[in-house]
């Protein structure tokens, strides 16, 4: 039986920060801890971190993530040095990792990664997903994953980011730092359960850009001019703006079904943009020519009424039972970069209080990263701009 | 026939003595030694030629170089075997206990007496003697 | 009417309304990003206030300076923090003992790099003392392989006494994209911020230092109250005076052993009514004068006297106090009764002086060997025996070693180890000695020796006397001599009177026998004969009791030189005896010297008669013409008087005995053996000399040396 145990604190000191967590979460049996999840802001040094926490707790496999910021039971921390933890105590998981993960390869990659982990562990019900959120074609990991575990077995997980630069990104596997790698934990403790969902509250705006040339998740030409150019001049910024200055404002939308567009409570699924060459967008999954995406704006109003009624869904869904662990995924642009801070306190305050057990919030682990891994309309579905949480309960 | 030997170096005594005897002892025999090497040569000539000792010796203490005690050390065994019967007295001018005592240490001696010989004293010897 | 736009330009109107409505974003954007600088700008105001409390709350350089850099990476939202703190004093204990406080914060993997980076920036004071924002391109101009994309730097800061400070913080190029580039602000903020550490630790050494100071001021206070403590509670008297010498406090002690108040003696000097006219105690008067005025400790037993005229001593030790600069602040007088100790050491100085006396009296060397720490003390006495002055302690048992007669060495030796291992505990010796430092003088020692021991058993000391015993070894030498002379005169006596008796008797007994012989005589020739004998014996008799005489007046009579006339009396002498010599014997005097002399009469003419007379007497029988010859020569000092023979002579081993009382060499005289005897003696007694050269049947020489003596000295007899 898996137990779960959560902290998150700001703290300058990397390692003093690692002593921190395993202490604030476990107290002083942290040493007794056999998965450390780490999430930490990019100012923190990862082998530092790393390094830190397996001397400390020398049995346990170590996974971290870099992000924009943290939120935990003790509420959202963005800055340059937040750091949050979830432990795991159990055997019932099992684990792989890989490195050099591209958009290119994503494919192949995760493919590889789900039959190691099948391998090891067939009774895995439900993956916990977190890659390099810098190119990569987080559809096909995805397809890749379903077709080893099948489509019952929730994915669910995030890519990590830097502080929405799109300059680096971290992950690391026990003592091993990597700008593109990803790690893939499969939980196989058959007396949980895990629900997902992702809600985003923008809106699409104006005339959409139709995707007139496209190779793999590279967008080449929008409406026959140039990708880059053409999204640049649709938003209003200059020449030479970066992926730093499109993500706030550029989200771009994919038009849903009706019935998934109900489920969502949002007719777009949207996407993001972290990199581009030249005119060349790297689009965060594959996308087929002619696909139509439409540039869209921020609801607040929407942001949160969508935000309660996804709460309402997941716990519907839970049929009361209660949380065991909450894992939860949010865009950066979600966070300071949206809302001012009190807003942001008082979104994340409504987000988990009705997740609460006996008054108290449960361990907790989210981060503010590039994507989130959710349910939609029943399948495994990547998503940008929205913030996702998974539920475990038992 | 007594056989009498004087050792005395007194020229006096040595005149009377020998005479005071024959008026006793009127056929006798007498030695006279003046010196106590004389008497040492004369004993062990007797001894030598087989003769018969003296019967009777009277020996002075007071001599020179040799006094009458040192004349007794010097007798070898062989003279005093040679002596065993005679008889031999000290005389002595003075009668020094000492003397005396020393005398008595000498088996030998048989008497000691002051000087001068008396006849009285001679009579008395032979008789013993003669009771022999 | 309206003017019917045309569709190009209603689609050139919807388009832009169109990019309005898609620009919307990034104004809306702008806003945001507003709103989210004035966030940061109250968490930037928040960390500040964090910053100041801890620091503030900060005690330790150490603690504050870690607080220091991660401050710096969260305020300036840097990747590392960086300061360094160089103590000018390198000893200083209120900084670390580094040489170079550094602490570093976010440099990680690259540490090193950024160190020496950041190191060699500051050393060589290349921004010229400024507060500097180094960007990238500043950076590769010194560097060229800089980890750096950009970093703040301050100028090296003085903390007051305490050392240099110098804080830096930067980004490196890697991670540069995701930092906030400095600008201009960053630099205000920076100086402002640096302007704060320096003050926070100025404030925390200066604190520190007077934290430091306070501790050693409340020490002090501490180590004065025990003092004070111990000098109100002792039983000796404690003063303490100001550098005059005026009292300031007197203890309880003082009080009650003087009898004064401290009223009574506030402001004045201890020896105006304190000392005494003790001539015991002049000399320490005397050093306490010498010592206040020099500011020197002094430690005197003096006399003092109290309120009442009582007089006591005591020991008094007096301690100058200075200040840091070496000022004199106050005497500090501690004094302890000591009439008591004082009564009993002088006692003991009274016995030690009386048994010194005594020694000396006695001349009875004392010394003493104190083993465990080999050091040797001897006493005037001992030392004066052998000669030694200025020896010191060790030198002094080698002298004694080496002075012990060869011969007695062993013995002494084992009594002394017997001593030693404890077998014995005292030992009495007798040795001689000489005295290397005294022309090897000999001398006769005894010494007795005992033994100290400790606890253990163990011989920790040897003490003992010696004594010089030569005089009285002397003396009993020559008792012994004396009564070995005394016994051989004795003896000598005896056979004086032993043969005297038999000489005056054997002619008596001669007599008594040729009577008897007369009685018993029939022949008229006979008796006449014997009556001749008796003649004889009679002369015989009359002869001993004249030399008796002779012997008797040459012993009892004192010496009378008169003048004679040597040949008179020789004459003499050759008419008396030439009724014993004949007409064979020739009689003859030679004279060298005038015959008038000055002599012994009544002696000489002993002498001469006894020593002709023995010419004539053992005269050889065998010679033709036998002579006796006298000569007298003379000169200055000596008279030598020749008699010579060539009679019997005496053989050699004889020569000596002739000389002996009653000693006859021959059978041939009649003598009674005591004329040479008188003749020895009477030389003697004339302080002469006689030398007997005599070869038997050759002849006898007897040679005569008499010293010359003026008329009317008499001589001592020897």
């Amino acid at each position: 039986m898996l137990n779960f145990f959560s902290s998150s604190t700001r703290m300058v000191n990397t390692a003093r920060g690692v002593q921190e967590c395993l202490e604030a979460a476990m107290g002083s049996d942290y040493a007794k801890s056999d998965l450390l999840i780490f999430h930490a802001s990019i100012g923190h040094d990862f082998e530092e971190l790393v390094n830190e926490a397996a001397r400390l707790a020398p049995k346990a496999r170590i996974v971290a993530a870099s992000c924009c910021g943290v939120v935990g039971r003790e509420g959202v921390s963005e800055s340059m040095k937040d750091i949050a933890l979830m432990a795991v105590q159990g055997k019932e998981f099992s684990m792989v990792s890989c490195d050099q993960i591209y958009g290119l390869n994503s494919y192949e990659k995760s493919l590889d990664m789900a039959k190691t982990l099948k391998a090891q562990d067939a009774n895995i019900n439900m993956l916990y997903f977190l890659a390099s959120g810098i190119d990569i074609a987080n559809d096909q990991c995805i397809k890749a994953f379903e077709e080893v575990f099948g489509s019952e077995v929730t994915i669910f997980g995030a890519t990590s980011s830097d502080n929405m630069k799109g300059n680096i990104s971290y992950q690391a596997v026990d003592t091993t730092v990597t700008e593109h790698g990803a790690y893939l934990i499969g939980f196989s403790d058959p007396t949980l359960k895990i629900e997902t969902q992702a809600t985003h509250g923008f809106v699409a705006i104006g005339e959409p850009l139709v995707v007139t040339k496209s190779e793999g998740h590279i967008i080449k030409e929008f409406n026959g001019k140039p990708a880059w150019s053409e999204y640049l001049n649709r938003l209003g910024l200059v020449n030479g703006s970066t992926c730093g200055d499109t993500i706030p404002i550029g989200a771009l939308g994919e038009k849903l079904n009706a019935q998934l567009a109900k489920e969502y409570g949002n007719e777009h699924l949207l996407r993001v943009v972290t990199k581009h060459e030249g005119d060349d967008m790297h689009y965060a999954t594959t996308i087929k020519e002619g696909t139509e995406l439409w540039l869209t704006t921020r609801d607040e109003e929407l942001i949160f009424s969508e935000m309660d009624r996804m709460v309402q869904d997941i716990k519907d869904r839970m049929k009361g039972s209660d949380t065991v662990a909450v894992f939860h995924a949010d865009c950066l642009a979600r966070g300071r970069f949206l809302f001012n801070r009190i807003i942001k306190e008082e979104l994340v305050g409504k987000m988990q209080f009705p997740f609460y057990v006996n008054g108290e919030c449960p361990p907790w682990l989210g981060m503010y990263g590039f994507g989130e891994f959710a349910r939609l309309g029943g399948e495994n579905e990547y998503h940008n701009y929205t913030t996702a949480l998974y539920v475990i309960y038992r | 026939m007594n056989r009498y030997l004087l050792i005395d170096d007194d020229e006096v005594i040595t005149m009377i003595h020998p005479a005071i005897i024959r008026r006793v002892d009127k056929d006798c025999h007498i030695d006279i030694s003046k010196q106590s090497y004389e008497a040492l040569d004369f004993l062990n000539k007797q001894l030598a030629e087989g003769n018969n000792p003296p019967d009777f010796i009277f020996l002075d203490i007071n001599m020179p170089m040799i006094n009458g005690f040192q004349f007794l050390d010097k007798l070898s065994d062989q003279l005093i075997e040679f002596l065993r019967n005679s008889q031999v007295v000290m005389l002595s001018s003075s009668v020094d206990p000492r003397d005396i005592e020393k005398a008595k240490h000498y088996p030998i001696v048989k008497d000691f007496i002051s000087k001068p010989l008396s006849i009285e004293y001679i009579n008395t010897i032979l008789n013993k003697e003669s009771h022999k | 009417m309206e003017e019917q736009l045309s569709y190009e330009e209603l689609y050139k109107k919807y388009q832009d309304l169109h990019l309005r409505v898609t620009r919307f974003s990034s104004i809306e954007q702008a806003l945001i990003n507003a709103r989210d600088k004035l966030d940061q700008e109250l968490v930037l105001y928040k960390k500040l206030n964090d910053f100041n409390s801890q620091g503030l709350k900060s005690k330790e350089i150490n603690q504050f300076l870690k607080l220091v850099v991660e401050s710096v990476i969260d305020i300036f939202e840097v990747e590392i923090g960086y300061v360094t703190f160089q103590p000018f004093d390198e000893g200083h204990k209120l900084i670390s003992t580094n040489n170079r406080l550094v602490c570093v914060e976010g440099a990680g993997q690259n540490e090193r790099q950024v160190l020496e980076e950041l190191d060699f920036l500051i050393d060589h004071n290349i921004f010229g003392g400024k507060i500097k924002l180094f960007d990238s391109s500043e950076i590769i101009d010194f560097l060229p392989e800089a980890f750096f994309s950009s970093c703040l730097i301050s100028k090296r800061l003085n903390i007051g006494l305490f050392g240099e400070l110098v804080i830096a913080c930067g980004i490196g190029r890697k991670k540069a994209a995701n930092y906030k580039a400095f600008d201009s602000r960053s630099l205000t903020l920076f100086t402002v911020f640096v302007q704060q550490i320096e003050a926070y630790l100025s404030n925390m050494l200066a604190v520190k230092k007077n934290k430091e100071q306070l501790e050693l001021i409340s020490k002090s206070e501490l180590e004065l109250k025990k003092l004070s403590l111990i000098a109100t509670r002792t039983k000796s008297g404690v003063i303490i005076s100001d550098k005059y010498g005026k009292i300031e406090w007197v203890n309880n002690s003082f009080i009650e052993t003087t009898g004064y108040t401290l009223e009574e003696v506030k402001g004045r000097k201890p020896k105006e009514f304190l000392q005494t006219d003790d001539p015991l105690s002049e000399n320490a008067k005397k050093e306490l004068s010498y010592a206040l005025a020099q500011k020197k400790a002094v430690e005197v037993i003096i006399q003092n006297t109290n309120k009442t005229g009582g007089l006591y001593y005591i020991q008094l030790e007096i301690t100058p106090i200075f200040n840091e600069e070496q000022e004199l602040l106050n005497f500090i007088a501690i004094q302890k009764d000591i009439s008591e100790e004082f009564r009993y050491k002088k006692q003991l100085e009274n016995i030690n002086s009386r048994f010194e006396l005594i020694t000396q009296g006695a001349n009875i060397g004392i010394w003493e060997n104190d083993i465990i720490n080999h050091k040797t003390a001897w006493n005037d006495v001992l030392m004066e025996l052998y000669g030694v002055r200025d020896e010191i302690d060790d030198a002094l048992y080698d002298v004694w070693k080496d002075s012990i007669h060869p011969d007695d060495f062993v013995k002494l030796n084992n009594d002394l180890q017997e001593l030693y291992t404890g077998k014995i505990s005292i030992t009495d010796s007798e040795y001689r000695i000489i005295l290397k430092k005294k022309d090897n003088k000999e001398c006769f020692v005894r010494s007795l020796a005992i033994a100290e021991k400790d606890e253990n058993n163990r011989v920790i000391r040897i003490l003992g006397t010696t004594v010089d015993i030569t005089e009285a070894h002397y003396a009993e030498q020559r008792l012994l001599e004396k009564n070995e002379e005394l016994i051989k005169i004795n003896g000598e006596l005896d056979q004086f009177v032993y043969s005297v008796s038999h000489d005056l008797r054997s002619p008596l007994l001669s007599i008594k026998g040729i009577l008897s012989l007369i009685n018993t005589s029939e022949n008229e020739e006979e008796r006449l004969m014997y009556l001749s004998l008796i003649a004889k014996s009679v002369d015989r008799l009359d002869t001993t009791v004249l030399e008796i005489l002779d012997y008797s007046r040459n012993a009892r009579l004192q010496n009378i030189i008169t003048e004679l006339n040597f040949k008179e009396l020789i004459d003499n002498i050759f008419g008396d005896l030439a009724y014993i010599a004949d007409e064979n014997v020739d009689l003859r005097l030679v004279m060298e010297c005038p015959e008038m002399v000055h002599m012994d009469k009544p002696r000489m003419d002993i002498l001469m008669k006894n020593l002709i007379s023995n010419g004539i007497k053992y005269r050889r029988q065998s010679n033709e013409v036998s002579y006796v010859e006298v000569k007298l020569q003379s000169d200055s000092e000596h008279f030598y008087i020749t008699i010579s023979d060539n009679g019997e002579g005496i053989k050699a081993e004889n020569q000596e005995k002739v000389f002996d009382m009653f000693y006859r060499a021959s059978t041939t005289s009649a003598g009674t053996g005591l004329g040479l005897y008188i003749c020895k003696d009477i030389i003697s007694k004339l302080n002469g000399k006689m030398i007997l050269m005599s070869e038997f049947s050759k002849g006898t020489v007897i040679k005569l040396t008499l010293p010359k003596i003026n008329k009317n000295e008499s001589l001592s007899p020897n």
